[in-house]
């Protein structure tokens, strides 16, 4: 049963004449970890977008993610959580009435201490902690599909670490689907089991994600591929 | 120091709920407030002459010194003494009286003005945002034709069925000055529900009003405050020129705007009138506006390390 | 070039940097490497001379032989742009939005040198080429090029009035992985180029290891290692080192381990 699916989508925006998205199919099954790489214009994010229902695609067939299975993870922690509230306010938004008991049980899931973050301000805990704030408050609904946009660019190497293994605990633990935009795949490698390589709008590679890194065929996943190494 | 798992000095708490919203939380956090507001140079200032306004004009609807319909032919713009103590105006009335039951009349304007405008300027601002995109349209096509017209205009307005009154007083400034709020305020409120955090809020389905009431709000009420402030300062200068103008305050009762007004025509042979309500009006606008400042420092959590820490 | 001596910056409640000693040489480019929050920016600011007013600085920053924490403002406003110039994370906060990129770049001539409008003119055109942008940039304005132009164009403005050295904080973080390295192996290039001395900051060894031939690495303000680049990374000394190195090894693609040590020169 797919949770996403995108099929030929084309996406023209009116103030550009050429295609943001061309001929674009992608789809998300249960319990499958798909991610998107590319870099800035490869139109990742209105995949992202029209996958979520925030945009329509101009043509083409389009199955939104249900808003009420899904966990949303921005970019950059400090602007997606409200800096006038406190970390389990914020926690609790994910779900509806629920218990402190269960914010508490959501941040432990994500590797952050109950006691320690609890009542504190985005602004007095790290990057890469916000970030897990932010996992928790996505999953804590135990949504079947989390969608996350670039989650680990806008934090330093040793939070990412911690975001990665937060990723893949919530993928073994719930076998919970994954729908992940990233520009680096050295973190793809980590966090998917499907790669979907995006330049220029169009698709130029997809598939296996083990399949893709160790045998590339088109040039430009050999050049993402390259700056991934160390 | 690195933000990292554990911060030093910290104390564990021991799992008492921290519900942001319950009784006992919002009534402690009023405490801290109200205790920073005071603590405040400018905070405690301009508490202590509210709660001067405030007792001058109740004790002013009981008594005055001298009856606002007494007159003295014999003693017309006369000095301070010892029987008046800021003297007399034209017509040998007791200043001091005057300008005492002129402050409950200032007290309801700026009040009244604050409340209402802080209603509909807010309430403005919240359709103007609205995930809809057809109230959002309306209402900013009403706001652009709205603001066009002068608050003269509005006054006049309530003025001419009824003739001149507080109420068309308050309504001129109201209309008026949530106008001004909702202009100035949009941008901030604009931004905010830009945030990712709105986008996720949206995204599960909770309520725009909730949204507003929770994300957006605490956000835009420093910029709220301070717009009031100045809106209900501003009322006050306002009321003194459509009474001036025969649109504001009616000739029988007591206002700062009526004392300034009757002693602005003959300020060049008698200056020391005009001084008084003057200086009043004066004082009373720049309280209002310190007010308006210690409060909105000691309302966010952003700026007020207490609460913060509550 | 530049010689730090116990360096201590505090802010009214605590202190930040605790006593941090820092040497670069002519022509030799410096790794900075830490965590976020560990204090580098912190370091590049007093380098600088931009730290916000209410932190207090103690030590000495020598730069050229002068103590720059002991200048005068204007002072260190003529040295930036001559002897040293920065490139930070952000190049859009960088760049002055209001103008063209051709002003942009140009602004240290105009501030330093007395030079005609078609001088200037023909050195920005020379300092674009060098990294590697369009002629046709110039008359564009910030917010109409991507981020890895405005990053090149922030270099091409810091590098144009041959500044001994250049101090990058963190200038890859915020940009794509392929443009990181084309940004990386510009900045390398150039100043090898123009001899100047490199200061570079980050939080990733991948990236530290293809520009940096020395380097120190910073935990919670304290310097807890230094040596050379190969050394530090082949056997590293201290705990929070290896946790640097393993994580970024752990990020990276798996399937290559080995460090290209040339890269590093």
């Amino acid at each position: 049963m797919a949770l996403i699916e995108l099929r030929n989508v084309r996406k023209v925006f009116p103030t550009t004449q050429t295609p943001a998205l061309d001929n674009v199919s992608v789809t998300v099954h249960e319990g499958e970890r798909v991610a998107v790489v590319g870099q800035s214009g490869s139109g990742k994010t209105t995949l992202l977008n029209i996958a979520l229902g925030f945009t329509s695609a101009t043509s083409g067939a389009v199955q939104t993610a249900d808003p009420h299975t899904t966990g949303l993870v921005f970019q950059n922690p400090i602007t997606s959580l409200d800096p006038r509230w406190k970390v389990c306010d914020i926690v609790r938004e994910g779900k509806s009435g629920s218990s402190y008991e269960e914010v508490r049980e959501a941040l432990e899931n994500v590797s952050l201490d109950p006691d320690v973050v609890m009542d504190r301000y985005i602004s007095d805990i790290s990057g890469g902690q916000a970030q897990r704030v932010a996992i928790a408050r996505a999953l804590i609904s135990e949504p079947k599909l989390l969608v996350a946009d670039e989650p680990v660019s806008a934090v330093d190497v040793l939070g990412k670490q911690y975001i990665i293994d937060t990723f893949q605990h919530a993928h073994e633990e719930r076998g919970l689907a994954m729908l992940i935009v990233l520009h680096d795949l050295g973190v793809a490698q980590k966090l998917s089991d499907t790669i979907v390589v995006m330049h220029e709008g169009k698709i130029v590679e997809h598939g296996d994600t083990q399949q893709v890194l160790t045998h590339p065929e088109h040039s430009y996943t050999k050049k993402l591929i390259e700056a991934a190494r160390w | 120091m690195t933000k990292n798992e554990t911060t030093k000095n910290d104390t564990v708490r021991n799992g008492a709920v921290r519900n942001g919203t319950s009784k006992k939380v919002m009534n402690k956090r009023m405490g801290i407030i109200l205790k920073s507001l005071l603590t405040r140079w400018d905070g405690l200032i301009a508490s202590i002459f509210c709660m001067l306004w405030i007792a001058v004009s109740i004790i002013s609807l009981v008594w005055t010194p001298y009856a606002l319909t007494f007159t003295d032919g014999y003693n017309v713009w006369s000095a301070p003494s010892s029987s008046h103590i800021l003297g007399t105006d034209g017509a040998g009335a007791d200043v001091f009286s005057w300008l005492m039951a002129g402050s409950a009349t200032e007290l309801l304007i700026v009040c009244a003005v604050a409340v209402i405008t802080a209603v509909c300027g807010v309430s403005g601002v919240a359709v103007s945002v609205s995930r809809n995109s057809g109230v959002r349209g309306i209402s900013v096509v009403t706001f652009d034709a709205l603001i066009s017209i002068p608050i003269i205009v509005i006054a006049l307005l309530c003025a001419a069925p009824w003739g001149a009154s507080i109420v068309g007083v308050i309504i001129a400034c109201s209309f008026a000055y949530s106008l001004n709020l909702m202009r100035v305020v949009r941008p901030s409120a604009i931004t905010a529900v830009r945030s990712p955090y709105v986008t996720f809020a949206r995204y599960k389905g909770i309520s725009e009003f909730k949204i507003f009431w929770t994300h957006i709000l605490p956000q835009i009420i420093p910029s709220v405050i301070i717009n009031v402030s100045f809106a209900s300062a501003t009322a006050i200068l306002a009321e003194s020129g459509l009474t001036y103008l025969g649109v504001g305050v009616p000739s029988h009762i007591a206002s700062w705007g009526r004392s300034l007004s009757t002693a602005a025509n003959f300020v060049t042979i008698h200056p020391s009138v005009a001084l008084w309500p003057g200086v009043i009006i004066t004082v009373a606008v720049i309280m209002i506006n310190l007010l308006g400042d210690a409060l909105r420092e000691s309302i966010d959590p952003l700026t007020n390390a207490e609460l913060r820490r509550s | 070039m530049i010689d730090i001596k116990n360096l201590v910056i505090s802010t009214p409640s605590q202190e930040i940097v605790h006593g941090v000693d820092l040497h670069i040489d002519k022509a030799e480019r410096v790794g900075l490497i830490g965590a976020s929050g560990s204090g580098k920016s912190l370091i590049v600011q007093a380098i600088l001379g931009i730290l916000p007013p209410s932190m207090s600085v103690q030590g000495e920053i020598f730069v050229n032989s002068r103590n720059v924490l002991q200048m005068s403002d204007t002072e260190r406003a003529s040295m930036r742009g001559t002897v040293m110039s920065a490139v930070f994370q952000n190049p859009m906060t960088a760049l002055n939005p209001m103008v063209t990129v051709e002003k942009n770049i140009e602004l240290p001539l105009k501030m330093h040198y007395s030079l005609s409008r078609d001088e200037r003119h023909s050195r920005v055109e020379e300092a674009l080429t060098h990294v590697g942008l369009e002629r046709e940039i110039m008359s564009r304005y910030p917010s109409q090029i991507s981020g890895g132009q405005a990053q090149r164009v922030a270099i091409a403005e810091a590098l144009i009035g041959h500044p001994q050295v250049l101090i990058a904080d963190e200038p890859t973080t915020a940009l794509d992985s392929i443009v990181q390295q084309g940004i990386i192996n510009l900045l390398v290039q150039r100043t090898e180029h123009q001899g100047a001395a490199v200061l570079f900051t980050s939080h990733d060894f991948s990236v530290i290891s293809r520009v940096a031939q020395r380097c120190y690495v910073i935990n919670n303000g304290e310097i807890v290692e230094e040596g050379d680049l190969e050394s530090i990374i082949n056997s590293p000394h201290h705990d929070y080192t290896v946790q640097l190195i393993e994580a970024a090894r752990d990020i990276a693609i798996s399937g290559n381990d080995t460090v290209d040590s040339s890269r590093g020169e």
